[in-house]
């Protein structure tokens, strides 16, 4: 059992992705912005996060980049999840230090494999 | 699942050519004309099965490869001496294989006591007993491998090889390889510290294969130790059963970080000398140390006492990048002699097998770039013309290397249709018995080349009409020899290229159609009114009328009233049409014509009130400015225009297609050719240019709609129709009604 | 999105299903009305975009709209359940739901939220349930004391080839 951070404004998919996460036997923690996932990361480090990019008050960017500046946050692995395909945020993201790079909508499976083979 | 299967099938695929290797060289090997590599070729043959076999958990597949092969190690490493009755057990083991491979596919064909026997054979030429006492445990007569397979080197070496392979990898027990991938990975400098783990992904490699990860590049002195930075790259042997693609996505996650190549080297056998072959696993050896280093980088899971023991090892961390000299380790002395060997073997073909999806996805994007083309070329042709002509240029030449492009990745796709054809001449056979009839088929255009997906699709309304051909068409000898005919009857089977078309001929020298017999039935089925009077043409094509079948009993072959309107709807699904033309007594001739692809066409994009539609552009004839003089309206609200000396019935799309957002301001006509009932005129507002279109299918989800073949996307991201000609025409009502009217 | 999770998976997903046997649906506005649609079934959700009509299209389909190179096509709730044609704005949303192999697209004012349900808390429709299309409802939650009607798409928009020849 892994610890999720499971970071979405839009709720449907922030339930979707809790909802795969936690059938699977993981433990779920959810935010709906940057803001409040940095906080719950600070408060309470989970072993991976998945975060979309496109939030309001803090975005994954700024959230991935704030969380990398922490101790609980060095070296954590962090997706994003996000329907943007462009490459400039793609470069912004390896830039601020995205682990990686997932595209919407998502797989159940490819979600699990990864936060077993990231964690 | 899905994809579990998918692998399986190519591994099925694989397995038979396999099969066919090993049996060529066992028919080299029973003539007496083999040589090192023929064991070897052998050998890999059911090394590779074997490899599958366990990927996919084919266990007695596993168990019986495992034993043959380990006879056949022993044979090329010369532990064991090939004699003829070596070579029957060889033989009857090689049976087995593909009967255990049938089984494998649920096909139920393995003799269970005969595998048992034949792996006791074996078994006992591996050990390098009498295999004839083996076989004496059976109740079949073994054949006695007369000569003790001189075996005194014991049979470690089948063993062998996998066992390297499971000190290396202990926890990877999955058979042997099926091919080494070699993935260069170098993670960039934050690779840590963005949440990564080198040793994490070097694991998780596993699931695909066996791993063997060689450490390139300088590791700082522990004094300058960053626990989050990397700085090493890592040379990793994967050796793995694995399509491609899938290793693809696994590596998407990490390429935000890290550069990663997937090259797949030649193997062994295609290098041309043992050196390089020496060469290529020299690295193989320092890996396992080196494995070792990066654990250091992760904090959590590289204690100290790891990184402490990293200053010892940098020597043997470059070691693999200096061009090796190196000299074959523990593992060289067996594969030397595999490599070598291996490298006499010519290959047998450069053909390469790739999976239809992964075709699909480049045939997908290159239909994407072929509408962002369309739409930078008419962005630059609505840009002032003088704006830069080295632009102008560029556009063009992008316009003709797209149109290459596609050409090019449709013919990867494109295959002769003799493999629908060769299929036809056994129907024809079967066909000729059941109906105590005498006909050949005689094929022509077999290499006509056709789309892989309109290929597969032939087949079903090739056959429907060939049953009926002989059903129908053909008379039996003793009728043909009374009308004068040879008493075997003649099916000519043709194919092809018209354009951007490809036309199938199936025309048999049998009785015709029965007019008369044709008609008289569509008036008992209520097809047509009693009193309809009709073209020959037209009763021709009753033949395709849903339900609709002539056959006086009902025979096994065709009349079931599921002929030939499941022809056309075949025919029209592909986006082709069908003709059936007849001369009584002499024969009948059905013409269907295709598109060579279903993926792209060329069209000419039209506006109509709101909407915008496409026309294919291979039916265009012109466009006119519509001119109410040229106008008559005939009976029943139909209008005809008059067009060079003609009369052409109108189509309005707003009432064709029952859409009120294509109401037209009606000020032009597009003169389209219709393949079958000549030109119509189809009322629109404005042409907007022609541009390939990239075909899309409402059937994926939503349903087939008369009127249109299908839809694309334009530039702007909404979706376009694409109007199908003949049934537009069928929808507007009375095409052909109009025309007999005219005449 | 693949509905279910790789075999690898299935034996935690059985423990999770037999620890809490619920089911979840997203739920979305047309008028005052609630509807349901098993999460498992909803693919995404888009801001509504002008789509391209069909010819001879049911009279509550809106056309069809283009998914990252597949066409689907989208139909108005409100329409086929007996409504005026939703004046769709940038502020209404097309649920992106899966029936069988296809996607279809349901135009709908708003995205309300996801309720968890238990298997029992979902009951039948009650007979003289009116302007209700009791065909094409599964069943029927209470949940803030508002009734969500849980459709059955399959029923809802059916597919039959209505060609002729």
């Amino acid at each position: 059992m892994k610890r999720v951070l499971a970071v979405d404004d839009t709720i449907t998919f922030r339930i979707m992705l809790a909802n795969c996460l936690r059938k699977a036997g993981h433990e779920v923690i959810e935010a709906e912005n940057g803001k409040e996932a940095l906080n719950k990361l600070l408060a309470d480090p989970p072993d991976i996060v998945i975060t979309d990019l496109n939030m309001p008050v803090m975005n994954g960017l700024e959230f991935i980049e704030e969380a990398r500046k922490e101790n609980a946050g060095r070296g954590l692995p962090m997706l994003l999840l996000t329907t943007e395909v462009a490459e400039h945020l793609k470069k912004k993201a390896r830039e601020v230090g995205a682990t990686g790079w997932l595209t919407k909508p998502f797989d159940p499976a490819q979600i699990l494999r990864l936060v077993d083979q990231l964690t | 699942m899905d994809e579990m299967e998918e692998f399986l099938t190519v591994f099925f695929q694989e397995c038979e050519e396999r099969l066919g290797e090993l049996q060529d060289n066992l028919a080299l090997m029973v003539d007496g004309e083999w040589d090192a590599e023929t064991l070897n070729a052998a050998f890999r043959a059911v090394h590779s099965v074997k490899g599958g076999a366990g990927a996919f958990g084919l266990d007695a597949l596993v168990e019986f490869t495992h034993v043959f092969e380990t006879v056949m190690d022993a044979l090329r490493s010369d532990q064991l001496q090939l004699t003829p009755k070596i070579c029957q057990v060889l033989l009857r083991a090689s049976d087995m294989m593909s009967a255990l491979i049938e089984d494998a596919q649920g096909n139920g064909a393995a003799d269970k006591g005969l595998a048992d026997k034949i792996r006791a054979e074996l078994d006992a030429l591996a050990k390098g007993e009498d295999p004839d006492a083996a076989a004496a445990n059976v109740e079949l007569a073994a054949p006695a491998a007369a000569e003790e397979p001189a075996e005194p080197k014991k049979d470690e070496a089948p063993a062998a090889a996998p066992a390297e392979a499971a000190a290396e990898e202990p926890e990877e027990d999955m058979g042997p390889p099926e091919r080494e991938l070699e993935i260069l990975f170098e993670p960039g400098p934050d690779f840590v510290r963005s949440g990564h783990d080198p040793l994490k992904f070097i694991r998780a490699l596993r699931q695909f294969g066996s791993v063997k990860a060689v450490a390139d590049g300088d590791y700082p002195p522990l004094s300058d130790h960053e626990p989050y930075e990397t700085q090493l790259t890592w040379r990793i042997t994967l050796d793995t059963a694995v399509d491609l693609g899938e290793i693809d996505t696994f590596l998407i996650m990490y390429q935000l970080a890290a550069d990663i190549e997937v090259s797949e080297p030649p193997s062994a056998e295609e290098t041309p000398a043992t050196a390089p072959t020496a060469e290529a696993k020299a690295p193989e050896a320092p890996a396992e140390a080196d494995r070792k280093e990066p654990e250091a980088a992760p904090a959590e899971e590289a204690p100290a006492a790891e990184a402490a023991s990293e200053p010892s090892e940098p020597t043997k961390a470059k070691e693999p990048s200096e061009p090796a000299p190196a000299e074959p380790r523990a593992e060289e002395p067996k594969r030397a002699g595999e490599g070598k060997a291996a490298a006499q073997q010519p290959r047998v073909s450069k053909a390469l097998r790739v999976e239809l999806s992964r075709i699909d996805r480049l045939v997908n994007m290159v239909g994407e770039i072929v509408i962002t083309q369309a739409v930078l070329s008419q962005n630059f042709s609505d840009l002032d013309t003088g704006v830069n002509v080295e632009i102008g240029h560029a556009v063009e030449a992008l316009s003709r290397q797209t149109r290459e492009l596609q050409e090019s990745v449709m013919a990867i796709r494109a295959q002769p249709v003799k493999s629908v054809f060769s299929r036809m001449p056994r129907v024809v056979r079967d066909l000729c018995a059941s109906l105590n009839k005498d006909a050949r088929i005689i094929l022509s255009g077999e290499h006509t080349e056709v789309d892989t997906t309109v290929i597969e699709e032939l087949s079903e309304p090739l056959t429907h009409m060939l049953r009926n051909s002989m059903d129908h068409g053909i008379e039996t000898p003793e009728k043909r020899e009374a009308a004068g005919k040879p008493r075997t009857g003649t099916i000519n089977l043709s194919a092809e290229h018209r354009g951007e078309r490809v036309r199938i001929v199936i025309e048999d020298d049998g009785a015709g159609i029965n007019r008369e017999r044709v008609l008289s039935k569509a008036v008992e089925n209520g097809i047509v009114p009693p009193d309809a009077t009709l073209t020959d043409e037209e009763i021709d094509m009753l033949i395709f009328h849903p339900g609709f079948s002539t056959a006086e009993k009902v025979t096994n072959v065709s009349g079931r009233g599921v002929g030939m309107d499941v022809v056309k709807k075949k025919v029209q699904a592909l986006g082709g049409r069908v003709v059936v033309s007849s001369v009584p007594g002499k024969g009948t001739k059905f013409v269907i014509t295709l598109p060579l692809t279903l993926a792209v066409l060329d069209g000419m994009t039209v506006g109509v009130g709101n909407e915008r539609f496409i026309l294919p552009l291979s039916s265009v004839v012109e466009a006119v400015k519509l001119d109410e003089s040229n106008i008559d309206i005939l009976p029943g609200e139909v209008r005809v225009m008059r067009y060079r000396g003609e009369w052409l019935p109108m189509i309005c799309l707003e009432l064709a297609l029952n859409m009120e957002t294509a109401r037209s301001a009606a000020d032009l006509v597009v003169v389209v050719e219709t393949e079958t009932d000549g030109r119509v005129a189809i009322i629109v507002d404005e042409l907007l240019g022609q541009r390939q279109v990239v075909l899309k299918s409402l059937e994926a989800n939503f349903r087939r709609v008369d009127g249109v073949s299908g839809a694309t996307i334009l530039g702007d991201g909404r979706v376009a129709l694409i109007l199908d000609i003949p049934s537009l025409q069928a929808l507007s009502g009375g095409g052909a009604l109009v025309q007999e009217m005219m005449i | 999105m693949s509905e279910q999770p790789k075999p690898a998976d299935k034996d935690r997903v059985e423990e999770a299903v037999q620890a809490g046997d619920y089911r979840q649906y997203v739920t979305f506005l047309v008028g005052d009305r609630l509807y349901g649609v098993e999460i498992t079934l909803v693919r995404e959700i888009k801001q509504w975009s002008p789509t391209t009509a069909l010819p001879n299209q049911p009279h509550y389909t809106r056309g069809v709209l283009n998914l990252r190179g597949t066409i689907v096509p989208v139909h108005d709730l409100r329409v086929r359940f007996g409504g005026a044609q939703t004046e769709a704005t940038e502020n209404h949303v097309v649920v992106i739901a899966s029936i069988g192999e296809q996607s279809v697209g349901i135009l709908v004012d708003a995205v309300s939220d996801i309720l968890t349900v238990a298997p029992d808390d979902v009951r039948p429709i009650p007979s003289g349930a009116r302007e209700l299309d009791l065909e094409s409802i599964s069943g029927l939650v209470t949940s803030d004391d508002q009734m969500i009607a849980l459709l059955d798409l399959p029923r809802l928009f059916p597919n039959e080839d209505m060609m002729a020849a």
